[in-house]
């Protein structure tokens, strides 16, 4: 059986699915659109599966969004072979009238549908109690089950619903059908002019508030829990206590990922580190061990390092949004993203892109208002994605001394500063664009302000598991996929080039060992030098020496206009090939000591800089350059923000070195 | 207040009754008011049926609960459940 959620935002249907579906989920697209569509397995009590899909939620059949117009698609395709068999309609029982106009418009649409009463106890802690039975009756006998997404066993209800729904549906019950609102569907779903939608939404609202004077009993009750919140929603949205509160609140973000994901990631290192170490002195020597140890085993490394960063980033956005402080931050900073030719909804995408662009790209799709979507889209890359974090976090590592100011570290501070920097740059750059995009439409802020709650930890362990495994899988593969063409690169040169350019080194006739290691290092390097890549990266050398680069940098930076991450694993490999790794140095040690010809440091605190800011502007992913012409459907958009980001990151870039060398 | 003194004013110079003009980006914190009609906006289509679908319909009680920094937007109370908007929404609900 195909099985539909379908439900009002914060209502809860996030939950249910979970429950039903639990790790069988998938994320796909609808055809023509670029909605997700999140399908699950959902397996009954006597072991047969159904398809679930959960529809994006919203307040009416008719969309006023891009997320709704897919619901009122899937409704309206009743002859498709995927019509859902059955409508399960998530409410929040807490505000039954307003979520129940949904309701009742699929109910008079002839859908088959069970009713869930979801957040069951907030409404008992509102003194509302809730007649399921006279609900029932109202509309034509359908199974009403109170519910409450917050404890799995209250949800076990759903199961024995469905089991009776299937039940009623071999007996083949007549029911006699009388709609709610008679008249509005009678020729089928059609989206009917403004002023039809709004006199019949007024209708059934006033034919609900009548009728539910008989369903819902208020019980007085002690205004505790209301006034808490509202001390709460005053506080948060004080005009200092308020910013300050989420200055805070993003500065401890990035502390504590910047402090909790140190060792596992150091962990991750050093085992990939000996796995490339046990395959080298195990496997016979060949190209097939070196591809291994200095290609695939890095290139693997490089991917799974960054799952404690990840995982550390969504936990935290998803906290915010959960507990129903995202909304608040909306609130108070609309006024303010307003002059930038934003909206406070560009809030939510600008702090996702600190996890990924992609998906805080995807999420514009809440903005109504075209041009703030487009600004938001545009600017939304500057902000510093994890995909940066390792970056930064290598050269913070290598380049800034290690002091303390009370609680805060100098380092925490440098990493502090490019996340603002990102946000500086996304809001300036949005002013300009203000000016130059052209738009008649004026927009609109209207938005439910869900109440405070603790997160579900089952909901949480659930995103997590579902981000970090797109990402190991999408971008996973790029990542892998370049680290083994890297090391092809890094280890041939055209013609014989390389094995000339070592012949022109004398060879050491003593059995000296220390002037046996100095020729060894030498041929590595010039092997690297004389390689595909080394060509590559020389190639580009006049163009980055101002901004304080070598080629070895020049490398990374080809490398990172495919995906940023890929740095970090260019780095290891250009200075791991021909590397011994019996000597057990660390890539930052090697970096440290990595000089110039003139024997002064390459990587200081002036071209360390540099590099960082020019990874905070540069525009270094391909699969967000594909997001943004998926979104805006014109090869325009992409392009010039690759052209203006790419510009941004090499002057800024030049002027930092200039400034601090 | 400021509006009611305006149109008193203008009662005063024109001899016409004066019509409560009362929209909800005027009211204070902690004011109540019931919704008597939602404007059409003459610039942005679906505004006013959205409004409607967030349960904003004619006779129902709403209460501004606080307000952002600089005033806008607005929160209001909708019978048990929250919801915020910019003044030049509210300005398009007409109370009594």
């Amino acid at each position: 059986m195909r099985i539909a959620l379908i439900g009002n935002p914060n209502s809860g249907k996030t939950s249910v699915f979970n429950y039903l579906t639990g790790l069988n989920q998938q994320i796909g697209n609808y055809p023509g659109v670029t909605v997700d569509k999140k399908i699950g397995t959902y397996r009954d009590a006597n072991q047969e599966s159904h398809e679930v899909l959960d529809l994006p939620g919203t307040y009416s059949i008719y969309p006023k969004t891009r997320d709704e117009e897919v619901v009122f698609d899937v409704l309206s395709d009743t002859n498709s072979d995927t019509y859902p068999e059955l409508f399960l309609v998530v409410v929040d029982a807490s505000n039954l009238e307003r979520n129940l106009l949904l309701f009742s418009q699929l109910y008079d649409l002839g859908s088959p549908l069970i009713l869930i009463l979801n957040m069951s106890d907030v409404a008992a802690k509102k003194g509302l109690s809730i007649d399921a039975a006279k609900l029932s009756e109202l509309f034509g006998g359908i199974q009403v089950i109170a519910a409450s997404a917050r404890s799995a066993s209250s949800l076990k209800v759903i199961d024995q619903a469905i089991a009776n729904y299937q039940e009623a549906l071999q007996k083949k019950e007549e029911v006699i059908f009388q709609p709610f609102v008679a008249g509005e569907f009678e020729g089928g779903l059609s989206l009917q002019g403004e002023s039809g939608q709004q006199e019949q939404a007024e209708l059934r609202y006033k034919k609900l508030r009548q009728a539910l004077s008989f369903v819902v009993k208020h019980a007085p009750v002690s205004d505790d829990v209301m006034q808490k919140q509202r001390v709460a929603d005053k506080l948060l949205t004080h005009p200092v206590f308020g910013y300050l509160t989420f200055l805070v609140i993003l500065l401890i973000i990035f502390q504590a990922i910047y402090a909790w994901s140190e060792w596992p990631m150091d962990l991750i290192d050093n085992v990939f580190l000996a796995a490339s170490q046990w395959i080298k002195s195990t496997l016979p020597p060949g190209i097939f061990t070196n591809l291994l140890a200095e290609g695939v085993v890095p290139g693997l490394g490089g991917v799974v390092i960054f799952i404690p960063q990840i995982t550390l980033l969504f936990a935290f956005i998803f906290v915010l949004e959960e507990s129903g402080y995202m909304s608040r931050v909306v609130f108070i900073m609309d006024r303010l993203m307003r002059p930038f030719g934003l909206n406070g909804r560009s809030v939510v995408p600008l702090i996702s892109s600190v996890a990924c662009a992609i998906p805080a790209i995807m999420s514009t799709r809440t903005i109504e208002n075209w041009k703030e979507r487009l600004i938001t889209i545009m600017v939304t890359p500057l902000m510093s994605c994890s995909a940066r974090l390792p970056v930064y976090t290598l050269l913070i590592a290598v380049v800034v001394p290690d002091i303390s100011y009370g609680f805060f570290n100098l380092k925490g501070l440098v990493l502090f500063g490019l996340y603002l920097l990102g946000l500086i740059a996304a809001l300036l750059v949005a002013l300009v664009m203000k000016l130059l995009i052209k738009s008649k439409q004026s927009s609109f802020l209207i938005m439910e302000m869900p109440t405070f709650k603790m997160p579900r930890w089952n909901n949480l362990l659930i995103t997590i598991i579902e981000k970090v495994r797109l990402f190991v899988f999408d971008a996973g593969k790029v990542i892998f996929a370049i680290s083994i063409i890297l090391w092809v690169l890094a280890s041939y040169g055209p013609g014989d080039r390389v094995e000339r350019a070592v012949a022109l080194i004398e060879v050491p006739q003593t059995g000296n060992l220390e002037v046996v290691k100095l020729y060894e290092k030498e041929v590595s390097s010039v092997m690297l030098e004389n390689s595909y890549i080394g060509i590559l990266g020389k190639g580009i050398e006049p163009a980055i020496s101002p901004l304080g680069y070598n080629w070895q940098i020049g490398i990374a930076l080809i490398t990172s206009f495919a995906a940023r991450e890929v740095f970090v694993g260019s780095m290891a490999t250009i200075y791991s090939v021909g590397e011994d790794f019996e000597e057990n140095t660390s890539l930052m040690e090697r970096m440290r000591s990595e000089t110039k010809s003139d024997g002064s440091k390459v990587y200081t605190l002036a071209s360390g800089l540099s590099l960082m800011i020019f990874y905070a502007f540069a525009m270094q992913c391909m699969s967000t350059l594909a997001v943004v012409l998926r979104e805006t459907k014109k090869w325009k958009w992409p392009l010039i923000q690759l052209a203006y980001m790419t510009a941004m990151a090499y002057l800024s870039a030049l002027l930092t070195y200039q400034i601090l060398s | 207040m400021h509006q009611s003194q305006l149109s008193l004013q203008s009662f005063k110079r024109t001899g016409v009754t004066p019509r409560r003009d009362l929209k909800l980006d005027t009211l204070q914190v902690e004011e109540e008011a019931i919704i008597e009609s939602l404007i059409d906006h003459p610039e942005i289509t679906g505004l006013t049926s959205k409004l409607m679908d967030m349960g904003l319909y004619p006779g129902k009680k709403i209460r501004v609960i606080f307000k952002a920094p600089f005033g806008d937007p607005i929160a209001i109370d909708v019978e048990g459940y929250t919801l915020s908007l910019r003044k030049k929404e509210a300005s398009l609900i007409q109370l009594v």
